[in-house]
């Protein structure tokens, strides 16, 4: 090869560092290329004969898997090579696009600016300002619900229309920098088009900028990639790409780095081979053009450089692959006496989510209510033996039609104000809870209130069925009849507040919270947490024995585990599983924790009016070939599940399997509703893929890739449709929105009637917001539920309950597959904490023995706090 | 100079129309994504009644372009009090005042129950720190291995140099901030783990890891491009002339090297202090750091308008002030292109 190429070509092979990084361009091209054929596995198939390790971690590396497996055993090897050919693609192309676009307009503009075409350099000068200042993730939302399933091509446009902004700006200043160079000056003098311009002096003056834009740019790309995949517009699961794997490996940093280090590995060999070839392309080009200032020494061959990158990142792959495990520190400090309590100290606690709101009348979520009961004391509570108890209602009644009940309070209840807890206050807040002006997301629970539709729309002043009977004497008067009245008034909605909280519950009020409860609020800040200290008016004497909880909101679960270490966290249930799983592991801690087991259900929803799930015999078929045992042995805090109502909520006894595993039964449910399979030669089944609706990075995504896998074998195709949790919820809640996808119910209260009635009765079928989202109806589940709901006697409303499990298992509108489970952790100097069966996290009966620490006095909220010992 | 005043007023013009149009496209748009506010408000198992009575309480469901309307409507309103009218603070209790009367109100957050103006106010010039901190750390770091690369180009030290940054040009964001709390927080105790800091010690000690955290990638691309104009620079036949004039190489580095090689480097500083303003979420979420961008995702996730329509209002106003000033400063930054 001769000529201005040849010379190039020649200078690019006498530079080792370029011609290294195209060797290692070509090997990984090999290898998209060729790796699928020797991999020997389908890296969308998990291997279910596997299990993890004793540490909770994927298995590793072994005969069969080179690399060992992911998180859902899937091998990393092929997973690895199926993914290079679409990270490598996208890094590259989107690359392309983006330096490409911004390098052209970036030249336009700034060749036009200033002259009679400037008005283009103004419109591609503002179009970038528009583009910097749009938020990236409402723009990416944006088109992820305006394409409906996204592709390589999707994730292109978007990363491409992204990313040309900044180097416009850069290119277009450069640009002007150029054209007012002299000799620049002399070639428009003498003749020389502004095209002759561009080409000749601009661009090749640009090269350097641009190779390191570019440069740096393609492993952004690749990791942008992943990032797009939760923002759910990326490359669609189970397919692998590089990124994904890399997310998909973070919670086991501490157990199997190598699967963190492996896409990682991949990703920086990319990047580098890449970078070197660049820059090779630019010294090799840059050596022989007029103008370039690079002259002297261009020609001689360049010294043998040690890769630096290439060692750096090679000897953390090996640090990371080869890094034991990470291990938890032993508890701190010996075993204090645990005889007699002792009064004082202060507990901290925290929790990763957001708390909105102490609003007792607004507050629903799982990560308020812990908190709301501490401050809030209601009527009546739960006791240890999960039987409704008295609590700031010295004795209650109910009368024989069930629907009167008759509420005595306690002398010597006192609010944290100060002011006694009367029975006028219990109307008062129960009032408030219904007013019309609050925006109560539980009013409805009440409707059984006389007068409720009245005052609630605002038509009546006050509620016509709550009565004051005496000083502290009141009673509820019902329209009909309620078995599940009681459970809803030990919920903090039916909580009294202080007369300082105000006629309804303004969203927007800003008093501090103040009810009746063990603990007031000293302070509450919803960026940092709530400082919570011992209300001396409480009407158990002595009680609470500690002095105060701070309790600290949106720390994530790993900072809490290193909290938890350094003794500044008392308790943990926010571990994420790789650190539970060492937690579990470790003999020292294990006889400390406890799992609590949720009372909540998880299944699959099927849209019984959607296709093929109208049809009755394809939606057996589903029940029959799912086996969430596959998931339970993925993940330690997933509990099989074959029916409707969880355990721990009291209803019809467990004896027999509600509803089993039975790959055959699937096979002859489809072929007798008209689809039959033959699973050796993949024929048959239905034929169109079925979307399955989840929300990414969630647990219920990897269940969803489970599901998939089981379905194909019986004939049905998943496509998994990852949308975000508002789009979710407007989707599966909608009239023929969904055909499958997640569904499930937490308790609101410990009551069988809470989990079938909002959830599969008609009356919860709406076209818009249905929590009935299989749409399901059935005349004799709705005359089960609605006997069951007024039912009395115990032993006959659990057999209409049984009744109606039985009817979900033949139509099958849900298939629960599984219930979940938390640990929980606390310090060994943490007394008087046992997991209750009805009310999470109850810290009222909590005392603190620090023992050669000492007590601790309250601190605010300082976020973490060395102990000195 | 009036010509340039002339000219800097319209940039300045054409700047507040961008933000604005970007503000409003953002509410359209966030209306227009499926996802119900007022079921984001009261949970998925909230009866459809009680979704009903929320959205009625809130105006939900008025048409788009009612509730368009009325943001624009209050957004700068003036309430000037009297003796005999004071101000009605029920009326004006989502309000920030700003002197004479003029009052700002973006409404309240469906989620946070709060005025939105407080939580900018609260949260902006959290952000504001981080991000100025960040950029410091990238200007310093990566002129620090830039020149450093560029003034010994092709030996040892800038292979060194050039390794560090391209690792840093290739590490996920959130890699590095768990790295860097591991290693520095965790085990070595010498930063907090997390948070804000109560004192001003505290403070300065908190903000060190996420700015760490932010600065990496930025730092690592600011080498290489001041390595790359600087190493052109550099072999120009001036600098030769200077060298053998008997110029310092400090001076030779600094007062002819660094100063050409100003306007990328400046651009991409502007850039980056523009958009980090805004919020970098997930170093945010991290390190617990109470700024602007988790707020702004979780009022997106949450369909939480009036959050959306004030965070987009202050972010793409950084943005736009950012590269307004930049455009401004031409003249400066390179005297070659003042008129």
């Amino acid at each position: 090869m001769t000529g201005p190429l040849g010379d190039a070509w020649a200078r690019f092979r006498r530079s080792r560092s370029a011609v290294l990084g195209l060797a290692l361009c070509a090997a990984l091209v090999t290898f998209a290329l060729a790796g699928p054929w020797i991999a020997r596995w389908d890296p969308n198939a998990s291997d279910f004969a596997l299990s993890r390790s004793p540490l909770g971690a994927p298995p590793g590396p072994s005969a069969a898997h080179w690399l060992g497996t992911d998180h859902l055993f899937r091998d990393v090897f092929s997973r690895l090579a199926s993914g290079a050919r679409l990270s490598l693609a996208i890094g590259v192309l989107a690359t392309a696009l983006a330096t490409g676009i911004g390098a052209a307009v970036g030249v336009l503009a700034g060749m036009t600016e200033g002259t009679r075409l400037g008005a283009v350099d103004t419109l591609a000068m503002r179009l970038v300002d528009v583009l910097l200042a749009l938020p990236f993730l409402l723009f990416v939302t944006a088109v992820g619900v305006a394409v409906g399933h996204t592709d390589v091509g999707t994730v292109l446009l978007v990363l491409g229309c992204v990313g040309w902004t900044g180097t416009a700006r850069l290119v277009r200043a450069r640009t002007l920098q150029i054209r007012a160079l002299d000799y620049v000056t002399a070639a428009r003098a003498l003749g020389a088009g502004p095209w002759r311009i561009a080409g000749r002096h601009v661009l090749p003056n640009l090269a350097g900028a641009l190779a390191v834009v570019a440069g740096s740019s393609v492993a952004q790309m690749i990791l942008a990639e992943a990032v797009l995949g939760y923002l759910t517009v990326g490359i669609q699961p189970p397919r692998a790409t590089w990124g994904r794997m890399l997310h998909e490996a973070e919670p086991f940093l501490g157990t199997r780095p190598a699967l963190l280090a492996i896409p990682g590995f991949a990703i920086l060999l990319a990047v580098l081979g890449w970078n070197r070839v660049g820059d090779g392309l630019r010294d090799a080009f840059a050596g022989g053009r007029d103008g370039d200032p690079v002259r002297a020494g261009s020609l001689l061959p360049r010294r043998g450089n040690l890769p630096v990158d290439l060692l750096l990142a090679g000897a953390t792959l090996l640090l990371l692959s080869f890094a034991t495990p990470n291990q938890v520190a032993p508890p701190r400090g010996p075993a204090p006496d645990r005889e007699a309590e002792r009064r004082g100290g202060v507990f901290h606690v925290a929790t990763f989510v957001n708390v909105r709101s102490l609003d007792p009348a607004l507050a629903f979520d799982e990560a308020s209510n812990p908190l709301v009961a501490l401050i809030f004391a209601r009527l009546v509570t739960w006791d240890a033996g999960g039987q409704i108890a008295p609590d700031l209602a010295a004795s209650f009644t109910e009368s024989p039609d069930g629907l009167t009940y008759t509420f005595e309070l306690r002398e010597g209840a006192r609010f944290h104000d100060g002011s006694p807890v009367l029975a006028r206050d219990v109307q008062r807040s129960l009032e408030r809870l219904l007013h019309p002006r609050t925006p109560s997301p539980a009013a409805s629970e009440y409707a059984a209130i006389q007068g409720y539709a009245a005052f609630h729309a605002g038509r009546a002043p006050h509620l016509e069925g709550v009565r004051v009977l005496g000083d502290r004497l009141v009673s509820v008067q019902l329209a009909e009849p309620d078995a599940a009245f009681l459970s809803k008034m030990t919920l903090g909605f039916a909580a009294p507040v202080c007369a300082a909280a105000g006629a309804a519950a303004e969203a927007h009020g800003q008093a501090l919270p103040c009810g009746a409860g063990p603990f007031r609020v000293a302070s509450w800040d919803p960026d940092k947490g709530a400082s919570l200290v011992r209300h001396e008016g409480y009407y158990a004497p002595g009680r609470p024995l500690l002095d105060g909880i701070e309790w600290a909101v949106n720390v994530p679960s790993t900072t809490q585990r290193y909290k938890f270490e350094r003794g500044d966290l008392d308790y943990v249930t926010e571990l994420t599983g790789a650190d539970r799983d060492l937690y579990l592991a470790s003999q020292a801690w294990s006889r400390l924790g406890r799992w609590r087991v949720h009372a909540q259900t998880n299944a699959i929803f099927l849209n019984t009016e959607v296709a093929p799930f109208d049809r009755r015999e394809i939606r057996r078929a589903v029940a029959f070939a799912v086996d969430p045992g596959a998931a339970a042995r993925m993940r330690s805090d997933v509990i099989e599940a074959d029916r409707v109502i969880p355990p721990g909520i009291p209803g019809p006894p467990r004896t027999e399997p509600m509803r089993r595993h039975d790959p055959a039964a699937a096979l002859a449910a489809m072929a007798r509703a008209g689809y039959p399979f033959d699973p050796r030669t993949g024929e048959g089944g239905w034929p169109d893929p079925i979307d399955y609706l989840t929300i990414p990075d969630t647990g219920d995504q990897q269940y969803a890739e489970i599901w998939q896998q089981q379905l194909a074998r019986v004939g049905l195709r998943l496509r998994l449709r990852l949308v975000t949790y508002a789009s979710f919820l407007a989707e599966s809640q909608r009239r023929h929105g969904a055909a499958m996808g997640r569904a499930g119910w937490s308790a609101d209260y410990p009551d069988p009637g809470n989990f079938f009635e909002p959830t599969l009765s008609t009356a919860a079928i709406q076209d818009e917001g249905s929590d009935n989202v299989s749409f399901f109806s059935s005349p004799e589940l709705d005359g089960v539920l609605a006997r069951a709901h007024g039912e009395p006697d115990r032993a006959r409303r659990d057999a209409l309950y049984l009744r109606a499990e039985e009817i979900i298992r033949d139509e099958a509108p849900w298939i629960p597959t599984h219930g979940t489970r938390t640990y929980e952790l606390w310090q060994p100097y943490v007394h008087g904490y046992a997991p209750h069966p009805v009310l999470r996290q109850r810290f009222a009966d909590v005392w603190i023995d620090r023992g050669a620490e000492g007590a601790l006095s309250l601190s605010g909220l300082l976020p973490s706090r060395r102990r000195r010992r | 100079m009036k010509q340039a005043l002339w000219r800097a007023l319209r940039r300045v013009a054409w700047g507040v129309l961008v933000i604005a149009g970007v503000a409003s496209l953002s509410f359209v748009v966030a209306q227009l994504l499926p996802g119900d506010p007022a079921r984001m408000m009261v949970g998925p198992q909230a009866s459809p009644a009680d979704v009903a009575h929320v959205r009625e309480l809130y105006g939900l469901d008025r048409p788009l372009p009612v509730q368009y309307a009325r943001y624009w409507g209050r957004l700068v309103h003036l309430a000037r009090a009297t003796p005999e009218a004071p101000v009605d603070r029920a009326q004006h209790r989502s309000c920030a005042s700003l002197g004479a009367g003029i009052h700002v109100d973006l409404g309240y957050s469906f989620l946070y129950r709060r005025p939105v103006v407080d939580l900018l106010a609260a949260k902006i010039p959290r952000s504001a720190e981080l991000a100025a901190a960040a950029v410091t750390v990238q200007l310093a770091l990566g002129l620090l291995l830039g020149v450093a690369a560029a003034a010994r180009r092709g030996t040892r030290w800038d292979d060194a140099a050039m390794g560090v940054s391209l690792l840093g040009v290739s590490a996920p964001t959130f890699l590095v901030g768990l790295l860097l709390q591991y290693l520095l927080a965790y085990k070595l105790g010498w930063f907090p783990l997390d948070g804000y800091g109560a004192t001003a010690g505290d403070h300065l000690r908190s903000l060190v890891l996420p700015a760490l955290t932010l600065g990496v990638f930025g730092s690592a691309l600011m080498a290489r491009l001041i390595r790359e104009e600087l190493g052109r620079v550099l072999a120009e036949d001036f600098v030769r002339t200077a060298r053998a004039k008997g110029a310092s190489p400090a001076r030779i580095l600094v007062v002819h090297g660094l100063r050409n090689a100003l306007m990328p480097v400046a651009t991409v500083a502007a850039l980056e202090l523009g958009t980090l303003v805004g919020g970098a979420v997930v170093t945010e979420r991290l390190f617990r750091w109470p700024g602007v961008g988790q707020m702004a995702v979780e009022a997106l996730l949450n369909r939480d308008a009036p959050v959306i329509f004030g965070t987009v209002l202050f972010t793409s106003a950084a943005v736009v002030t950012a590269t307004v000033v930049l455009d401004l400063c031409v003249g400066v930054l390179d005297p070659r292109l003042r008129r």
